[in-house]
């Protein structure tokens, strides 16, 4: 079912059009709560949190406008409201962090889903290491997918500041791989 | 040929054989000889010739610029690093891509960040989506459900509040009326309006004389004139006149009252009263004339 079509039946106010929204979308904006949050719990609350954001705002989307940015967007300020309550409690490296969440894969095999796990705990320790902003970048246009000039409004930052953060955070993820050893496995 | 010239000759055309002149000078010249076999030797052993040393370059760079190139934290590292992500991307181009694709065949960390950009490549995307478990779609839209129905209970509230409020103005008649004059000035008075030909039309239709086009489309031709002339038509024919005055009056009347002329509008209703009471004297007459008829009959 097409986005726009879906849309406009949710702004009329079909239940059953706002419950395929959300089963499509539900896993791309759990996925970034739980790379911002690092929690599992926290990231569910967050991620539910959006999506009420998301039916609240709907009425003021743009059709103009790339949907699934706008998710990402409302997911991502969520995101950065829970951390900014968060700050009076410890901070994240003295708190035990989830070593991964369930990803989603098609691999059929048991062999090929515990090889992916594997790769994808590697690759998430590796981002356990960059900064926050690089993080952020790899999140954003590494897993999200987002389109640089996306994330530059996202962000409000010049197009190319990002290119370049973007440039430098690669490269610092991809050592942190090649110290773990895992990128020619 | 002089020695001088046979060096060059030797110097521009290392692997060349020697034309008539150079074999003559070198029976000759000892020196030239013994250089013409140095020469000749050296470029026999050149397919033979072993490769560099793999770390010859990086020696090179940091004898030339100071710096270990091909290891981390090195200047040609450094400038090939970010571009790197670029070249993964196959978004370098032209000079560029040549000079970081030579550096990272020759430099082995390089090489190993970029086939690691290469494997993240293919790996980050397949971390965007995560299952956020079986319960979560009810929860959201249960939230979202109890949003809807509370926001639709607060608008009712909000409306029955306002109307409310609104009731217990004292002018509110007075607010009504105002509001309903402005709306039909605005359907019908107005220059803009799309209903503004509709009271001239209404007049129109006043000023044609209704009861004159009545018995115009009743009126039979033979049998029903009779019948007509028995009963409604003469009738007809006595109120025409003050009927058609009733109608000019009225249209009058009607023209003054918009153009806000009340007086005159006001002359032209008395007027419409007179043709009423011509009317009703043009009927009496009939009533009586007819009476003896009927006591005949």
């Amino acid at each position: 079912m097409e986005i726009a079509q879906l849309l406009q039946r949710c702004r009329r106010g079909d239940q059953l059009a706002w419950e395929a929204l959300v089963r499509q979308y539900q896993a791309r904006v759990y996925g970034l709560a739980w790379h911002y949050l690092r929690n599992q719990e926290e990231a569910r609350d967050a991620a539910q949190e959006a999506f009420v954001r998301i039916y609240t705002k709907l009425a003021s989307f743009k059709e103009s406008e790339a949907f699934l940015p706008w998710v990402l967007r409302l997911t991502r300020n969520v995101c950065i409201d829970h951390l900014r309550r968060a700050k009076a409690r410890p901070p994240a490296s003295d708190v035990p962090l989830d070593d991964g969440p369930e990803l989603s894969d098609t691999r059929p095999t048991p062999e090929g889903l515990a090889m992916t796990a594997s790769r994808q705990r590697m690759l998430h320790r590796a981002l356990e290491r960059l900064s926050a902003p690089y993080r952020e970048m790899i999140l954003l246009k590494e897993i999200q997918g987002l389109p640089l000039e996306e994330i530059a409004s996202m962000l409000d930052l010049p197009l190319g500041t990002v290119k370049s953060r973007s440039n430098r955070a690669r490269l610092e993820l991809a050592r942190a791989v090649t110290r773990m050893g895992g990128s020619a496995s | 040929m002089t020695c001088r010239e046979l060096e060059r000759l030797i110097e521009d055309q290392p692997g060349a054989p020697l034309d008539a002149r150079a074999a003559a000078h070198l029976v000759s010249c000892a020196p030239c000889r013994e250089l013409t076999e140095i020469v000749r030797a050296s470029l026999a052993g050149l397919d033979e010739a072993p490769e560099p040393p793999r770390d010859m370059t990086q020696a090179v760079m940091a004898r030339t610029i100071g710096t270990t190139g091909g290891t981390r934290g090195g200047t040609a590292c450094d400038a090939a690093g970010e571009r790197l992500a670029e070249l993964a991307d196959g978004t370098l181009e032209g000079i560029d891509r040549d000079l970081v694709s030579l550096h990272r065949d020759g430099c082995d960390a390089c090489g190993d960040l970029y086939r690691a950009m290469v494997w993240m490549d293919g790996e980050l995307p397949r971390m965007a989506e995560v299952d956020p478990g079986e319960q979560f779609t009810a929860g959201v839209l249960s939230a979202t459900r109890s949003l809807r129905q509370g926001r639709l209970v607060s608008m009712e509230a909000r409306l029955t509040a306002w109307w409310e409020r609104l009731r217990e103005r004292p002018r509110l008649p007075w607010e009504l009326a105002y509001a309903g004059a402005v709306v039909l000035w605005l359907l019908f008075g107005a220059g803009f309006s799309p209903f503004r030909a509709v009271p001239a039309r209404a007049l129109e239709l006043a000023r044609a004389n209704p009861v004159r086009e009545l018995a115009d489309v009743v009126q039979p031709a033979s049998l029903g004139r009779q019948v007509w002339q028995s009963t409604g038509g003469p009738v007809v024919e006595k109120v025409r006149t003050p009927a058609a005055s009733f109608a000019q009056h009225g249209a009058q009347a009607f023209d003054r009252a918009i153009q806000g002329d009340l007086s005159g509008s006001g002359v032209r209703l008395k007027d419409m009263g007179g043709d009423l009471m011509r009317i009703i004297e043009e009927l009496r007459p009939r009533k009586k004339q007819s009476a003896p008829g009927s006591q005949e009959a």
